[in-house]
């Protein structure tokens, strides 16, 4: 029986090493600390990126061990997902703990759809390493440069085929959002017509909302968009992003009309960037657990 | 949601139980003790149409 060399050839590693590099670069590209602040910089970054290199590593020696019968390659990728669940499981804990703590809580649904998101960003790594290695052996060039130029190129599609397969679609897609009126009537408050909340019983707070108080009113842009937009879940995840990127002093509410699905948020903002604060509810992403996915029969 | 206190300006409106009601008829006082109750329990207060207040605080 046939032994494995124990030296792998040159244009071999060269080949491990393109494919751990472009795997690493997809987590990379994909890893950004937007207004929603997760993953935490620097130590959240350098967490992601370090598993996104061992991912990659996985996948980038898959095809060779495979080719030098080493099945137990294939184990080592059954123990890297059991890894990345473990990951997800362990982000998931970490964010309810903190969840408390901040302006306005994720919500369970949430925190569930960024695990997620960080576990899929893992696969990716590994997916694109185990592509463009691949890809290099069918390809079987022992030219240097011919092999850069693949691993870029392959690389870079498998890249862009998966993060354009793995986007969710933001709350501004499937509604309008506005800033709405708002109208304090003894302790009760209404924005654009709509009850909101009969909180406001003190003079100091009603004071308050009416002079730094902002309100954005959400409509569907369809009737089946109002089973996503008035999700409780859906509901408190744009209410967290908008109070996320500018704060809030207090005094924060949700309230949906029962009648044409419209849905309000309104709070008292600490920093009062009217543009900011829309830009940031329209791009709350929808979540995975109250999307709804059409699907013919 | 819990209902801390209720504060009223009539006293046959104060029964005892729980929560805890008060009578205060003067609106300058009785505004500025919601607003050190809603500020210490971190609780809203809603004023209902008999102009009573409810001081309530959510769990």
């Amino acid at each position: 029986m046939e032994s494995a060399p124990d030296v792998i050839s040159q244009i071999t590693l060269i080949r491990i090493l393109l494919g751990i590099f472009m795997g690493t670069i997809a987590r990379a590209v994909t890893l950004r600390s937007d207004l929603r602040q997760v993953p935490s910089y620097p130590n959240g970054c350098f967490i992601n990126l370090v598993t996104a290199f061992l991912a990659a590593s996985l996948g980038a020696v898959a095809i060779p061990s495979l080719l030098t019968n080493d099945y137990a390659a294939v184990t080592f990728l059954m123990l890297a997902v059991q890894n990345f669940r473990d990951i997800r499981k362990q982000i998931q804990e970490s964010l309810e703990q903190i969840d408390p703590a901040g302006f306005a809580p994720r919500g369970s649904a949430y925190i569930d759809g960024i695990a997620k998101t960080f576990e899929g960003r893992n696969y990716l790594s590994l997916l694109t390493a185990f592509g463009t290695v691949l890809s290099l052996y069918l390809f079987m060039s022992e030219i240097l440069w011919l092999n850069i130029l693949n691993a870029a190129v392959t690389g870079s599609i498998l890249i862009c085929l998966l993060v354009r397969f793995t986007r969710g679609k933001c709350i501004g897609d499937v509604c309008s959002i506005d800033f709405g009126q708002i109208e304090i009537k003894g302790s009760d408050l209404y924005v654009d017509g709509i009850w909101v909340t009969a909180m406001l019983g003190i003079a100091k707070r009603k004071q308050l909302f009416q002079e730094e108080g902002v309100a954005l009113v959400a409509t569907p842009k369809a009737e089946k968009h109002r089973l996503t937009l008035e999700s409780d879940a859906q509901r408190m995840a744009m209410l967290y992003d908008a109070v996320r990127s500018i704060g809030a002093k207090e005094l924060l509410f949700t309230k949906r009309s029962l009648s044409d699905g419209r849905v309000v948020i309104a709070f008292v903002p600490i920093i009062k960037d009217r543009e900011q604060i829309l830009a940031a509810v329209r791009n709350t992403p929808i979540l995975e657990s109250v999307r709804i996915v059409s699907r013919r029969r | 949601m819990e209902i801390i206190l209720y504060v009223t300006d009539c006293p046959e409106r104060v029964i005892t139980g729980n929560p805890l009601a008060l009578h205060m008829p003067n609106d300058e006082d009785r505004q500025e003790f919601l607003e050190m109750m809603a500020e210490t329990f971190e609780a809203h207060v809603i004023q209902l149409k008999n102009g009573d207040h409810i001081v309530i605080r959510k769990n």
